[in-house]
């Protein structure tokens, strides 16, 4: 199964019990600066029913970052797509394995691209989070600022890795790293989701208290009522997607935030 | 049927603004008496000007200044751009630039410290050295801590060498080349400052901020 970007994969009604909706919008100071959206997000369906969904922020000082986190998103998804046919983690050390060795695939692919562009490893620098959704578990791995929050049945918030602020304000770790097993947060968080929300570094703090890792409910309550409404038609899936589209560009999110902005929303399909 | 949750979207405010912190460390020897220390008071009075144009550097911004004359001087320890008022600077005595270059790192590592406590994301601090002299105290140790915190990326040190300025010993004291002021340019040198502080406190993450060329106000070798 191939990976898809930006659009759901199927053609036909989504047979997952996850429904995913998700958009990247351009930053004002993108804009301003004439330099492109350095977001980049995807998701697929495993054939099991699991959804894994990748996330990455282009750095704004490399030259090819959209290239870059284009490259991270396609490699980390095809990854666990690929490992997945051949086995399925049956301890927890076997999921972080498969996690670590997504984003080492990854690394690799970016790696191997640089070296046959004759580009150094940091013009593709990218954060990258990716996140294994299955009933009874959310597997993630998170280098660099971006975020994950986890809604139980019950309705709390988790953020399940902490955004990594490298040492100054504009500073953060990426998937080139070269202490991946260092680097990378990996988090098993065992549970059944209602909700998932992924997002980049640019709604972080609309989201939550970055400092405390801690989740604004107000902020997701919403989006997550959103997702549940969302239909199980891929015109539906269209629409909303839009919407979130257009949320994101609205003024009163351009106004708190200047930088890219990706927001994935997963919800449970209510069969 | 979309927009009725959106609309019910509330943002986190808990989140402290990020800071950007810069000494200004200027020589008021008695050599800067008459033009020099007015046109450099003028020069401040430009730059709060300039920092006060931009709502975010506003925020963002802070400035401190240490002055090194008669004695070495906390003239302002760091407040918020906004708050910032320039006062006229004084001139007088000897130019004990080691001393002041050590307070000035005190000061920044102070700072951080208090950012580290409140939880305050800041950007790489800046010192900006202003001098029209050469060093009558020991300067040698100050240079050498100063090599190490560019090295380990603690401060960005900038030194501007005012008309007579000793531009070789300013060189052994920074890694960056130390830049020669045009006549008594204070006043452009204040604005491009300003410009540059206001570009980095708008940076993201990820972005290595390029700074404007210092032309119109540094002399081109």
């Amino acid at each position: 199964m191939m990976p898809s970007l930006d659009h759901p994969s199927t053609a036909t009604p989504n047979p997952s019990r996850w429904r995913c909706v998700g958009a990247s919008v351009m930053g004002v100071s993108h804009q301003r600066d004439a330099t492109p959206c350095q977001d980049m997000f995807g998701y697929c369906h495993l054939p099991t029913g699991e959804l894994v969904v990748a996330v990455a922020d282009g750095a704004g000082s490399a030259l090819l970052a959209k290239e870059g986190a284009q490259m991270v998103v396609e490699g980390v998804l095809a990854a666990v797509t690929a490992r997945w046919a051949c086995y399925r983690p049956a301890s927890r050390k076997a999921w972080r394995d498969l996690v670590y060795q997504a984003f080492q695939a990854a690394q690799q692919g970016v790696l191997h691209h640089a070296a046959q562009a004759h580009q150094p490893p940091r013009a593709y620098a990218a954060t990258l989070l990716l996140a294994i959704i299955s009933q009874d578990m959310v597997a993630c791995g998170l280098v660099g600022d971006c975020a994950i929050v986890v809604a139980t049945n019950a309705g709390d918030l988790q953020s399940l890795c902490k955004p990594q602020r490298g040492l100054y304000a504009n500073t953060t770790y990426f998937a080139t790293h070269h202490d991946l097993k260092q680097q990378l947060d990996v988090q098993l968080w065992e549970g059944s989701a209602r909700h998932v929300a992924l997002f980049t570094d640019g709604l972080l703090s609309l989201a939550m208290n970055i400092e405390q890792n801690q989740p604004y409910a107000p902020f997701f309550a919403p989006l997550f009522a959103f997702a549940t409404d969302v239909g199980n038609t891929v015109n539906e899936e269209a629409v909303a997607v839009q919407a979130l589209t257009a949320f994101l560009d609205s003024n009163r999110v351009n106004q708190r935030t200047h930088d890219d902005k990706t927001l994935v929303l997963v919800g449970q399909v209510n069969r | 049927m979309a927009s009725q949750h959106f609309d019910l979207i509330k943002f986190d405010t808990t989140n402290p603004e990020a800071r950007c912190p810069c000494v200004l460390l200027v020589d008021v020897s008695g050599s800067m008496t008459g033009a020099p220390i007015d046109e450099l008071n003028k020069g401040l009075v430009a730059f709060q000007q300039e920092l006060q144009q931009d709502d975010l550097a506003a925020l963002r911004v802070e400035v401190a200044i240490v002055s090194f004359g008669h004695t070495v001087r906390v003239e302002q320890n760091f407040i918020s751009a906004h708050e910032f008022i320039a006062q006229p600077l004084r001139s007088g005595g000897n130019t004990p630039m080691g001393e002041a270059i050590n307070l000035a790192l005190e000061l920044v590592r102070m700072r951080k410290e208090t950012y580290k406590q409140a939880g305050i994301p800041y950007y790489r601090p800046w010192i900006f050295l202003l001098t029209d002299g050469a060093p009558t105290d020991e300067w040698r140790s100050a240079a050498q801590r100063i090599q190490a915190e560019e090295a380990s990326k603690a401060v960005a040190f900038f030194a501007v060498g005012v008309q007579k300025a000793d531009m070789k010993v300013l060189a052994q004291i920074t890694t960056r080349q130390p830049l020669q002021l045009q006549g008594l340019k204070f006043r452009d040198m204040f604005v491009w400052l300003s410009q540059s502080l206001t570009t980095v406190s708008h940076s993201q993450v990820g972005q290595q901020v390029p700074l404007t060329s210092p032309t119109g106000w540094s002399v081109v070798e």
